[in-house]
């Protein structure tokens, strides 16, 4: 764990980066969650004294064919049962976020630590790759 | 003196070699003339088999292995362990224990295996055949006895890391620094998030006191074997691992799969047992599953490398840890999956079905709720309390295994009056069980409050923050009381307390796991996860979302009060005004 490194829980982190995608206009991937878990992991390996704790403490499971936080998916299914997130679309394919959620879960941050705030610019820009990515139906 | 092979096995992992010695100094302590330096049990010879009746699956067949755990105290004490806590406080027969459960698990969990060999027994004999390095028929085939028994083995012990009222007291002991420790260990160890429960049930397979009480029921056997009897040396680390959803090699990771996955032999038993005994008419095809079961040839990415580390304490066979390439993104080893056919849709849909309905009735319902969180406060009380005391973590550890569910009707066993503490228990043995006050749940809202109560909810489901709503609104609530009635003293935590007043927040049933029962191919059949061939994720958002609900609860003497004091205090932190809003959320009890 980095020393100091900025306190920040996984929720607040996925909040803010589900508003700031929302409003770049990326599609949140729900049914399949693939892209979430990896995006995670990626976060979790990259070097930055800007990463939040708990990145350091996440445990993934070795078991699917790619690596999966039990923490992650608990929250992303509880972001849309508890109607945080909703999907519009017939197939739970992706979920949104409406446009004065979206906008107050991505300043999250803007009041925090500097150096939060860059490693959430570059979790946005790997999320945009990583769902970018994802298999289309 | 020659070191036990878990020494080096748990190198690097020194908070579960602590338990596993703590576990073994316990056995041969409590039960000396089982586990001691001079144990006498079993005293007469063993016979080969025994054969045992149960409600669920019939006439099944125990080895003497089985029945020398099974006629230990390590098994025994399940019997009096409620296999579904205080669910019968609701539902009169939910009597079963975790002891006919696990007995039930072994059955299962060997029916599993035996459909496997009927279907695959080439692809079986030739993996097991790589793994010795050997031609010899009759070798492999008893080496498939072998992993058999230690399947069964594992079923049998995968439950015993629990204490009184099961999860009840999970939610408790899960808090003592040597398990939450231990727990993060076991995670890293498995490359698998794991619980304190797990971590004693794996623990406990590797104690010297569980291998010398198998060595000695092997030395005077009788009665005939039979053919699919076992009587070589089995290996206790793959029964440990096999526990914990793992094994000793990644081919033979189908026997993980078996006793821990998203459609294991635990779950395959408990559904059918829960709802049998509360008298649910909930159930599955468990022939259809048996016919549509098998193995898959897979692929286990290691990027962290943890398994690659476990398989090095472990020795064995090389294995070959394949580099990223292609569509590996991460390296990998190959391994064997269990896996349901594309044909077993409906059975996965019943069981699915099933395990929400048995949230819905019975592990999520009001009442039961309410009585298994007075019992958990008790629980946290006492633990406060002797902790206070100077109790170790070790001596608080051993408590929880001494408890089973006898000791709430005849004291916990420790010195320690205290007036709360009594308070509860009597409450608790006369089930004189809070009731709910609130009841909030995502569809309670209106467009004007939805954002505030999507907050909360959604603050709930963050396992950094849940813990501090919780104890924010418990907070603001005895805040309240302490103002309408003084006399509950000057501490709100004391007053909700006193008051029987908590926030349930249950934490919702997973079914993560069923996203990676890949369909198996069968003659023309595409591959493809479970979720985008049937609904599945849409069915448990949809009941999530109308299920999932938030109590308030309180002892029936100050459900008035609570009433109002719950409402102004989460007009303070919820931010919610509007009468309307808590008249809905308010169960009428006038």
């Amino acid at each position: 764990m980095t020393k100091g490194s900025p306190e920040m829980s996984l929720g607040q982190f996925v909040k803010q980066l589900a508003g700031r995608l929302q409003e770049d206009g990326i599609a949140l991937p729900f049914k399949n969650q693939m892209p979430w878990h990896l995006l995670f992991y990626e976060l979790r390996k990259y070097p930055s004294e800007g990463k939040p704790q708990f990145l350091d403490t996440l445990v993934f499971d070795w078991d699917a064919p790619y690596p999966k936080c039990q923490e992650l998916a608990e929250f992303l299914s509880a972001l849309h049962f508890t109607a945080s997130a909703s999907a519009r679309n017939p197939r739970f394919d992706v979920i949104s976020v409406d446009h004065t959620t979206a906008e107050r879960w991505s300043r999250i941050t803007d009041q925090g630590d500097p150096r939060l705030k860059t490693f959430v610019i570059h979790a946005v820009s790997l999320a945009k790759k990583e769902f970018g990515a994802m298999p289309k139906d | 003196m020659k070191s036990h092979p878990n020494v080096s096995l748990l190198a690097g992992y020194p908070k579960l070699a602590r338990v596993v010695d703590h576990l073994d100094q316990y056995l041969k302590r409590r039960h000396p003339s089982f586990f001691g330096e001079s144990a006498t049990h079993p005293v007469l010879p063993t016979k080969r088999s025994k054969v045992v009746h149960d409600a669920l699956w019939g006439t099944v067949r125990f080895s003497w292995r089985e029945m020398a755990l099974i006629d230990s105290p390590i098994i025994q004490r399940l019997r009096d362990l409620h296999q579904t806590g205080l669910a019968f406080y609701v539902y009169p027969s939910a009597h079963h224990s975790r002891f006919e459960h696990s007995l039930g698990a072994v059955t299962i969990a060997s029916r599993v295996f035996d459909a496997l060999l009927h279907k695959q027994r080439r692809e079986i004999r030739d993996l097991v055949r790589s793994l010795t390095s050997n031609n010899d028929q009759e070798l492999v085939d008893l080496l498939i006895l072998r992993l058999k028994q230690e399947l069964r083995l594992a079923a049998l012990l995968h439950d015993t890391g629990h204490s009184l009222y099961s999860h009840t007291s999970e939610r408790v002991y899960e808090k003592l620094d040597l398990l939450m420790e231990a727990a993060r260990e076991l995670s890293s160890f498995v490359g698998k998030e794991k619980g304190a429960g797990e971590v004693i049930s794996f623990c406990l397979a590797l104690t010297p006191a569980v291998s010398s009480l198998l060595s000695r029921a092997g030395e005077h056997l009788i009665g005939e074997a039979e053919s699919d009897d076992y009587d070589g040396e089995i290996d206790l680390t793959n029964v440990a691992l096999i526990i914990v959803g793992r094994s000793s090699n990644p081919f033979l990771q189908w026997l993980g799969d078996i006793v821990s996955s998203g459609f294991d032999a635990d779950k395959l038993d408990y559904l059918l047992r829960d709802a049998r005994t509360a008298g649910l008419p909930l159930t599955y095809d468990v022939d259809r599953y048996l016919y549509d079961v098998r193995i898959e040839r897979e692929i286990l990415p290691d990027d962290q490398g943890e398994i690659e580390k476990l398989l090095a304490r472990i020795g064995g066979t090389p294995v070959t840890r394949h580099p990223a390439s292609g569509q590996a993104r991460y390296p990998y080893y190959e391994t064997y999956r269990l896996r349901l056919s594309r044909r077993a849709m409906n059975v996965i849909e019943q069981i699915m079905i099933c395990k929400m309905m048995l949230f819905s009735y019975i592990y999520h319902h009001g009442k039961v709720r309410a009585a298994e969180g007075i019992l958990e406060r008790l629980l946290s009380r006492r633990l406060d309390l002797w902790r206070a005391n100077g109790d170790t973590d070790e001596l608080i550890f051993s408590r929880f295994l001494d408890m089973t569910d006898a000791w709430l009707r005849h004291s916990l066993g420790d010195e320690i009056n205290d007036d709360l503490a009594n308070e509860y228990e009597y409450r608790l043995i006369n089930r004189l069980i809070p009731r709910e006050v609130y009841n909030i749940s995502g569809p309670s809202a209106t467009h004007a409050q939805r954002v505030m109560i999507e907050d909360f909810l959604i603050d709930l489901h963050d396992r950094e923050r849940r813990a501090g709503v919780i104890s924010s609104l418990e907070q603001a609530i005895g805040e309240e009381l302490v103002k309408l009635r003084p006399e509950l003293g000057p501490d709100p935590v004391m007053a909700a307390a006193l008051a029987g007043v908590w926030v349930d927040a249950p934490k919702p049933p997973k079914f993560e796991d069923v996203d990676d029962v890949v369909m198996g191919t069968t003659s023309g059949t595409p591959t493809g996860p479970v979720m985008q061939i049937f609904p599945i994720r849409e069915w448990i958002q949809a009941y999530e979302h109308y299920r999932y609900q938030v109590r308030i609860f309180a002892f029936s003497e100050y459900w008035d009060l609570t009433v109002a004091a719950a409402k102004t205090a989460m007009q303070r932190t919820l931010g919610i005004q509007s009468e309307l809003f808590y008249n809905s959320i308010r169960r009428n009890r006038h």
